[in-house]
């Protein structure tokens, strides 16, 4: 019993870490569902940082950044209005994931169309 | 608890499946790279469990080796369009998403069951789940599990007054984000490899258990 526990462990230490693909994760799941159950800038605030530290820790330890975190925080900062770091992270996306290509275009346009109508 | 895991682990062994070639050769055929995950289906009456699924889905998938588009952004071009429920795509081609997001392949999930249940020591979180990849491509099913499972909720320390004591204390704080985490991993069990795993095409010869109810 005692090496199932240690099995357990060992599993759920490997869960926290990075995964067989060499995806590192953090706690996105814990704070995605934390800002849409209890939805407040604070929370909010949490899962916007740690989508800052995933592509941070994944940098630091040379593996590719989780599909979707940079297009996610992308849009994070569209809404604050940060268009020059929401564009660098669109194009992030787009680099490492040709697959969001038609996504990300409309991230784009729909960015540059805010603009349009403030003018 | 124990015996559980222990008949759970030999269940593992002595069951012989399907490769997972055989199941799912729609995979191996089409080699979808990306995943969109559509608006749930939720047959339950909680609507927790629609959040939990949700938040918790998308780790599996790309670690199985997949593009997940971000759920976060996509369901936000949903809520555009007026959707938010997955009953509201009714209707809409596979082909459609292919336009829209540039996507390969389309996981649809209906949500039937998601019961919770405390026992004196320990409890689960009972789930009854239908996902399907759909090629964006083909239109064709690639991949279709529809099953029952049992997440444990409960500790399991060997001592029953401590275990007593912890399931208390759970009933009241139950982190239900680890168990949704548990489950999804279930879920996507016996899904093929995709392009960025490095099993990709390696797995073809796996043996999976079908989940057909």
């Amino acid at each position: 019993m005692k090496f199932l526990g240690l099995l357990l462990l060992l599993l759920l230490a490997s869960c926290a870490t990075v995964s067989e693909s060499g995806l590192f994760w953090g706690n996105y799941s814990k704070t995605l569902y934390e800002s849409k159950k209890n939805p407040s800038p604070e929370t909010l605030a949490k899962h916007k940082n740690e989508l800052i530290d995933i592509l941070k820790k994944s940098k630091e330890l040379n593996l590719r950044p989780p599909p979707g975190i940079q297009a996610e925080l992308g849009v994070l900062l569209m809404n604050e209005k940060d268009e020059k770091s929401a564009r660098n992270y669109f194009s992030g996306e787009e680099v490492i994931y040709p697959e969001s290509k038609v996504l990300v275009a409309r991230l784009i346009d729909i960015m540059t169309g805010k603009k349009e109508k403030k003018k | 608890m124990k015996y559980l895991l222990i008949v759970l682990i030999i269940v593992n062994i002595v069951s012989c499946g399907t490769t997972k070639k055989a199941l799912y050769p729609g995979m191996y055929a089409e080699m979808p790279s990306s995943i969109l995950f559509l608006p749930i289906v939720n047959k339950t009456t909680s609507a927790e469990a629609q959040l939990l699924y949700s938040a918790t889905v998308a780790e599996p998938l790309a670690n199985s080796g997949f593009y997940v588009f971000p759920i976060e952004v996509t369901n936000e071009f949903f809520k555009r369009e007026g959707i938010t429920l997955g009953d509201q795509l009714k209707g809409i081609t596979p082909l459609r998403y292919n336009q829209m997001f540039g996507a390969d392949s389309i996981l649809a999930v209906t949500i039937f069951k998601w019961d919770t249940n405390y026992f004196v020591v320990g409890g689960n979180v009972t789930v009854e789940l239908e996902c399907t990849i759909t090629s964006t491509k083909s239109g064709n099913v690639l991949w279709n599990q529809r099953k029952e499972y049992v997440v444990p909720t409960g500790s399991n320390s060997g001592n029953i007054l401590a275990d007593l004591i912890v399931t208390a204390i759970n009933s009241a704080t139950v982190d239900y984000v680890p168990i949704a985490q548990r489950l999804n991993k279930m879920v996507f069990d016996t899904m093929p490899f995709g392009k960025y795993h490095k099993r990709h095409l390696k797995d073809q010869e796996v043996m999976v258990q079908e989940g057909k109810k």
